[in-house]
């Protein structure tokens, strides 16, 4: 009775804990749940059901009596814990739990960020067992080691630590445990606050890979990375993440050598022109015309006649409009997206345009630019670019194009400089060195070597 | 680290050696000149002409423009008539520069025009239809 007084003083005044008393033969049975977390018609249909046909002898080993698998015998320090996770307690003798949880996901969806021509089409999503069990269903191993740990002072939310046990190294797993073991937070609402406080805050690109696909989760566990799962949080934390995993894609591996070769030079031009084209652009046409040819220059000179504002403010405006379109574009649904699209890609362009608010080369030059940071799958890198972007365009106003060199300049010393997890960002072991940019299919295939010691994968042929 | 950022400090003069940084000017204070004529008989007379590109909807129109100035010498001229109008002049696809002054040498270095574009004033000067 002290307990169930102790309980409800603790819950007061939240409504959504429910506790009740039967009474069996004279013997009193109390059991308690939150209504929102537990499923009320489980409880009925499989607990209250059994309890009332019970009879007093049965009482004396109640716990073979309860339904579910996953009942156990608890401690009265972790009652609220497991009370907050959808357990049913029930007090007579001892106190149990049983899991009776709610369905309160949303099941294994498509793929929304991370799309791919081929490969499997479903997603993690915010339930941790279910992401789990993605994993597992594609790595039928023990091998697969999975740490459990719960994170957040008020949230309590439970994150895993996902690796092969063999093929990655001991000390990496180590040190992310260390890590996570110093993170003290209030809540951990989603896999990005682990981000942040897992990477360092001064690095423009990102070191750990979020990712929503279970084969790209799969394919770093085999090479030897560690996997974090979040409960609540449909995106996993991949690490360590290197510079060039971010120019690949899951669909990489499905298709032919050439193609994905061809693909990921594409994909290395557009972070290069997405980067440099506004900067090199405003510097050539404010300081080095004789750098164009007289044709362009006559062309661009005649889009630039009625424009009143300065080329740097234009660009700047320029990226300002995209970045809003596009945030507009990612907060609206789909149907919406595609209005504010031709509302704001179309009409409005051709109207700056035909005021003379902007020149059309101005237009073509920011839209190059976005478009080509947008060819990459993860957001992270994405933000880095126009970072970037952004950095160069003001070197490039105050400096022309030896602005832009210096930009570039610090932009390699940036990448070469920067760490994960104790690895060099830019590093390419030489095992790797025939799928980083170029991919040529090879007879043996081999992982990272500073990443494990177990080095070859298999033999293709 | 410091010897990074020295290498890094290095480059940067390196390549501030290597290119200038011209001044900024919009490409709408920038005069393309086609053709410069020079006098040279009591005073120096330079006629400079601009071709302005026009966009029209989807077509781009050229239109034409003199510049004329008269000075004590050449770069004299060339000076005033840069200060007189707030303007880059922009020689460097300029097609054609008549004179009838003998020391084409001076001319090419102040206009930085190769001495193969320097020809004798003709009896028609050169239009912008040219």
């Amino acid at each position: 009775m002290n307990i169930i007084k102790k309980i409800q003083k603790q819950v007061y005044p939240s409504k959504d804990y429910i506790f009740h008393e039967i009474q069996i033969d004279g013997n009193k049975i109390n059991f308690f749940y939150n209504e929102v977390l537990s499923d009320s018609k489980s409880i009925n249909e499989f607990i209250l059901y059994r309890l009332t046909k019970l009879k007093t002898k049965e009482l004396k080993s109640l716990n073979n009596h309860l339904p579910n698998c996953n009942t156990k015998v608890i401690k009265e320090k972790d009652i609220l814990s497991f009370l907050n996770n959808g357990f049913l307690i029930l007090i007579y003798d001892k106190i149990y739990a049983c899991e009776l949880r709610a369905n309160l996901d949303r099941g294994i969806n498509m793929i929304q960020s991370e799309l791919a021509l081929y490969g499997p089409k479903d997603s993690f999503t915010e339930t941790y067992n279910t992401n789990l069990g993605l994993i597992r269903r594609r790595i039928k191993t023990s091998s697969l080691k999975c740490i459990d740990k719960v994170i957040g002072t008020y949230s309590k939310t439970k994150i895993g630590i996902i690796y092969i046990d063999g093929i990655v190294k001991k000390d990496l797993v180590e040190h992310v445990k260390e890590k996570l073991n110093k993170i003290k937070i209030d809540g951990t609402i989603d896999s990005s606050y682990l981000r942040f406080s897992l990477e360092k805050n001064f690095y423009l690109f990102p070191t750990i890979m979020m990712s929503e696909r279970p084969d790209k989760c799969c394919m770093a566990l085999l090479e030897g990375k560690i996997v974090i799962l979040v409960d609540t949080s449909p995106y996993v934390l991949i690490l360590p993440s290197f510079f060039l995993d971010f120019f690949h894609t899951t669909d990489d591996y499905y298709q032919k050598a050439s193609y994905t070769s061809f693909i990921r030079i594409i994909r290395f031009l557009a972070f290069l022109i997405s980067i440099i084209t506004p900067a090199l652009y405003l510097s050539v046409t404010t300081r080095h015309y004789s750098l164009i040819p007289l044709d362009l220059l006559l062309v661009l000179k005649a889009g630039r006649t009625f424009v009143p504002f300065p080329a740097y403010i234009e660009a700047l405006f320029m990226i300002l409009c995209f970045e809003i379109l596009k945030e507009s574009d990612f907060r609206m649904s789909s149907t919406n997206g595609s209005a504010i699209s031709i509302l704001g890609g179309l009409i409005l362009g051709d109207a700056a345009v035909a005021a003379g608010i902007v020149s059309p080369i101005m237009i073509i030059v920011i839209a190059i630019s976005s478009i080509a940071g947008l060819i990459f799958p993860t957001i992270e890198i994405n933000n880095a670019l126009r970072s970037y972007k952004i950095l160069l365009l003001v070197l490039s106003t105050f400096l022309g194009i030896y602005g832009v060199i210096i930009g570039i300049i610090f932009l390699i010393f940036n990448i070469c400089t920067m760490k994960t997890f104790g690895y060099k960002y830019l590093s390419i072991d030489k095992n790797e060195i025939k799928d980083s940019i170029i991919k040529i299919n090879t007879k043996v295939k081999k992982r990272n070597s500073k990443l494990t010691n177990n080095i070859i994968r298999g033999k293709y042929q | 680290m410091i010897k990074k950022i020295v290498f890094l400090t290095f480059l940067c003069i390196l390549t501030y050696i290597i290119i200038p940084i011209p001044k900024y000017r919009e490409l709408n204070h920038l005069s393309i000149i086609k053709n410069i004529t020079i006098e040279c008989n009591e005073k120096c007379t330079i006629t400079l002409e601009e071709i302005i590109p026009i966009r029209e909807e989807n077509k781009i129109h050229y239109q034409c423009k003199n510049y004329q100035l008269k000075g004590k010498s050449i770069i004299n001229a060339k000076q005033e008539l840069e200060k007189k109008n707030d303007k880059i002049f922009f020689y460097k696809d300029t097609k054609y520069l008549y004179t009838n002054c003998s020391n084409k040498k001076e001319i090419s270095k102040i206009f930085h025009i190769p001495k193969e574009k320097i020809k004798p004033i003709p009896k028609e000067k050169a239009n912008c239809n040219n």
